[in-house]
């Protein structure tokens, strides 16, 4: 069976690589460079980060990709036949928030995609809540979870709340 | 004796005031995306604009009236009439309310600019009670038949020929109004052995996490 593409999006600082990194089962291979201006952080991804996990027998290619309108031609090149996209958005820096939501209408607009939004940083108490970033971003609830990273499971349970979202319904465990 | 000049020198607001008392036509060239275009006036009123000998619709003419307060390109020059003879198709505006309503338009664009969509994001009409005041209501009547069918900004400046910026500056008011929503595509996919399949395998690799967790 051929690979499956997740494609893991948003702004900077959203935490796309550690979301990668959690996920993955094979060593990460990022494209960081050192920030040319203040983001927050020294180093930043500027092209792509990709990682893989197998799940029955099946390749699952995690790629990372940069929120930044120029890379419009990367997500409609990834976004073609992937299983889903999860759009991360820090819930501490709404600063971000129309970029991502315009990011997330644009690929969701052009290609038949499952999706989600992942509000990261919810360990954090100053952070807006899913409910409230759903709110903005005129989502239905269901398409949008929050996200712990300093929880081990937190990466896992987005994928499964993005497969329950293809399969139509809450998993119900083995029939 | 003749009113000339160029757009950079005497913009569009300085000089419409010295028109008003005035009835001719105002010929303006070298703008960009219009190329030459005519304006008749009457006496403090905004009869038509005309472009390749056609009259351009209220979405049409307003967006050219944007362009020019916009850039300083072009050169005009006023040749006074003394018949001026009516069309059904006149705008007929207060050059007045005009002005003023450039103004506000201009200040909102620029306020907006970093919050516009994406051109390419298709958007969809969410009711067809119509916008109440100018010129939104002008733009939801010419553009409401593509919006029922979902269209993006990038398109509809085609359809409606008018600058890319102006519908996206038109679609983010609608949103605001809750007027028009983006379109998700996998929303709008009936059931299909694609979808099945999808669904079928979403099972299995939820199957494989939840065998694997216990």
């Amino acid at each position: 069976m051929k690979p499956l593409k997740l494609l893991i999006s948003g702004p900077v600082g959203a935490g796309k690589t550690t979301f990668i990194q959690s996920l993955s089962e094979i060593p990460v291979v990022e494209t960081d460079e050192l920030a040319s201006e203040n983001i927050g952080k020294t180093y930043t991804t500027v092209a792509m980060d990709f990682g893989m996990l197998e799940l029955d027998g099946i390749r699952i290619q995690l790629w990372g990709t940069p929120g930044q309108n120029r890379y419009k031609f990367m997500w409609d090149i990834l976004a073609e036949g992937a299983l889903g996209l999860i759009l991360l958005v820090s819930g501490e820096q709404p600063q971000d928030f129309i970029v991502a939501r315009s990011m997330l209408e644009y690929i969701t607009s052009q290609h038949p995609i499952p999706y989600l939004l992942g509000v990261t940083r919810q360990d954090q108490p100053d952070v807006w809540t899913p409910e409230d970033v759903a709110d903005f971003f005129g989502l239905p609830p269901e398409h949008v979870i929050g996200i712990n990273a300093t929880r081990a499971t937190s990466s896992i349970q987005t994928l499964i709340a993005l497969l329950e979202q293809i399969q139509n319904q809450k998993w119900r465990g083995i029939p | 004796m003749s009113i000339f000049g160029s757009f950079k020198t005497l913009p569009l607001p300085d000089l419409l005031p010295i028109l008003g008392r005035r009835t001719g036509v105002l010929e303006i060239e070298d703008l960009p995306h219009y190329g030459r275009l005519h304006m008749v006036l009457e006496r403090g009123i905004v009869r038509r604009l005309e472009h390749n000998s056609l009259s351009m619709d209220r979405v049409q003419a307003r967006a050219v009236l944007i362009e020019m307060v916009n850039n300083d390109h072009g050169s005009f020059r006023f040749n006074p009439i003394t018949d001026y003879v009516p069309s059904s198709q006149d705008l007929n505006w207060s050059m007045e309310k005009v002005l003023l309503g450039l103004a506000t338009q201009v200040d909102e664009h620029t306020h907006a600019q970093a919050n516009l969509p994406d051109p390419d994001i298709v958007f969809q009409s969410l009711n067809l009670e119509p916008p109440t005041e100018e010129p939104l209501w002008s733009f939801w009547q010419g553009s409401k038949q593509f919006l029922q069918q979902g269209i993006s900004a990038k398109k509809l400046a085609l359809q409606l020929k008018i600058p890319e910026s102006h519908v996206q500056f038109f679609m983010y008011k609608l949103r605001l109004l809750g007027r028009i929503t983006p379109v998700r595509m996998i929303a709008t996919q009936a059931v299909s052995p694609v979808k099945t399949e999808q669904q079928n395998l979403a099972s299995r690799l939820l199957k494989a996490i939840f065998g694997r967790k216990t």
